[in-house]
């Protein structure tokens, strides 16, 4: 009876030590993701200064739009805890916002064509496209490790466990773009001749 | 609509049919008399064996007759083959440089090693590739070869089993990479080996028929998902079916390479026994085959710089 017991008790013991080597590489996995988003996105704040003091001397009508790329890569770079979920919410949060600012300037570029016919600002167009397909890359490791994550410290019983040990469930990389959800009106892009 | 008919569409409807007009028609014309003497030589040796059958069966017995009869079919046969190869180097020579094209009708095996590197053909004792098409197509270098691989049966069972036959197509790819992604196809319960035997670490996708036909395997997670990309996915998925889910492919310097085992046959130019040579619709058959081997690059958007 006892050496059943005992076996019972051992065998307990291994499940939970796998479960928690299980978390621990899932946690890890998320932060490997989480780091290589940074060193894309390492790559776009690279990008910004040159892009930037280029559009300062053209792009006159869009002084607040520069000046809010600039505050928001500022605060993009600001370090964070990557063991922290909130913080690397926030840090997300900004990347988020920054990069729809970026995008919003890249548009706006097509309404300058002394700016447009540039090559520097062309070169970095070409760049800048490219390493945001390098971004979306990491961002979707990063979400698919999260997901993975997420799913083993949410469900019970592993929840449990991860309470006990400390691992918590991470947020996601979200593209939420208020504009992308409204609905569009066709007549907005339509020209009065037709 | 068929890959005949997207051939023999406008302009190159025109073009196609001039060189059929101009030079193709006129060489196949001129053969006919080549093609019947062949036919007449190929029979002559075939009779002239067999005939010696008899003998070879008093002399030798049952075993003397049927190597007679086996080795006239087969000079018969090489006599056929061979010159049936002669008029297809013409044709694909001047089909190819329609499309701007090189071809090579005994291309070497080289290309094959690349892809066995990348365990997109199966391992095989001997190989046979032919029909080597290369050059530039919207913007993608190709070197295509029709392959087939062949594994020589051991123990009781010693007869050749082909292992692999259809196309390797080696493409340069549009966006710049260092690392290595094999996407082969789904192996259902083995799986699990092929992972074990598969270099790279598993990539899982987002897409669930793209991970229902395939399992991706890579040296950067990142990389691999900055190449399959979710309309490249969508688009292989679709490749895939097309070809009855015998499609596997690699990411590897710079280039695309994709194993299509499909067991087909291309750029034959048929039957020489009954009809005459100088038949457009096979011409132009084979024009599409070009075509339909240089649309993997318009299915797979290989052409455009995009993300999507």
């Amino acid at each position: 009876m006892m050496s059943v017991l005992v076996g019972f008790a051992g065998g307990l013991l291994l499940v939970i030590y796998i479960w928690y080597v299980t978390l621990v590489r899932q946690r890890n996995r998320a932060r490997e993701a989480l780091s290589s988003i940074d060193v894309q996105l390492r790559k776009r704040h690279d990008l910004l200064p040159n892009v930037l003091e280029l559009a300062n001397q053209f792009m006159s009508h869009e002084k607040g739009l520069l000046e809010k790329i600039v505050h928001l890569r500022i605060s993009a770079l600001e370090s964070y805890r990557p063991d922290q979920p909130e913080a690397v919410r926030r840090h997300l949060q900004a990347e988020s916002e920054l990069d729809r600012a970026v995008g919003s300037l890249m548009v706006a570029v097509e309404n300058y064509p002394e700016l447009r016919s540039d090559q520097t600002i062309t070169k970095a167009q070409d760049t800048y496209s490219e390493v945001e397909g390098h971004i979306a890359a990491a961002r979707r490791f990063y979400n698919s490790a999260v997901t993975e994550l997420n799913n083993a410290v949410e469900v019970f019983p592993g929840n449990l466990l991860a309470a006990l040990v400390g691992v918590r469930a991470m947020p996601f990389y979200e593209l939420d773009d208020p504009q992308m959800a409204e609905p569009v009106r066709v007549s907005d892009h339509l020209s009065p001749q037709l | 609509m068929s890959m005949v008919s997207m051939a023999a569409t406008g302009a190159q409807e025109k073009t196609l049919r001039r060189l059929y007009d101009h030079s193709l028609g006129p060489f196949l014309d001129s053969q006919e008399a080549a093609r019947r003497a062949t036919l007449v030589k190929a029979a002559g040796l075939a009779l002239l064996f067999g005939a010696a059958a008899i003998p070879a069966l008093i002399i030798f017995g049952p075993s003397g007759a049927l190597l007679s009869a086996i080795i006239g079919a087969l000079l018969a046969h090489v006599v056929v083959d061979r010159f049936k190869k002669r008029v297809k180097h013409r044709v694909m020579d001047e089909l190819c440089g329609l499309f701007r094209l090189t071809y090579q009708a005994g291309p070497d095996g080289g290309l094959v090693d690349d892809f066995e590197a990348l365990h997109l053909v199966p391992n095989h004792d001997r190989r046979e590739t032919e029909d080597g098409i290369r050059g530039c197509h919207r913007g993608v270098d190709l070197d295509i070869v029709e392959a087939r691989l062949v594994r020589r049966g051991h123990g009781k069972d010693d007869s050749d089993t082909t292992v692999f036959k259809g196309l390797l197509a080696k493409l340069s790819f549009h966006k710049n990479f260092s690392g290595r992604t094999i996407i082969s196809r789904d192996a259902g319960v083995f799986n699990l080996i092929k992972g074990w035997t598969t270099p790279g670490e598993r990539v899982r996708l987002e897409d669930p028929l793209f991970e229902e036909a395939f399992q991706v395997f890579s040296t950067d997670q990142v990389e691999a998902r900055y190449l399959l990309t979710p309309g490249l996915m969508e688009r292989l998925v679709k490749l895939s079916a097309r070809y009855g889910g015998r499609v596997q492919l690699a990411f590897d310097h710079d280039t695309l390479l994709i194993a299509i085992d499909d067991r087909e046959d291309r750029f034959e130019i048929g039957s020489i026994l009954r009809t005459s040579l100088a038949r457009p619709a096979r011409v132009f058959s084979m024009a599409d085959e070009i075509e339909a081997v240089l649309g993997l690059i318009d299915q797979l958007g290989l052409d455009r710089r995009t993300h999507a």
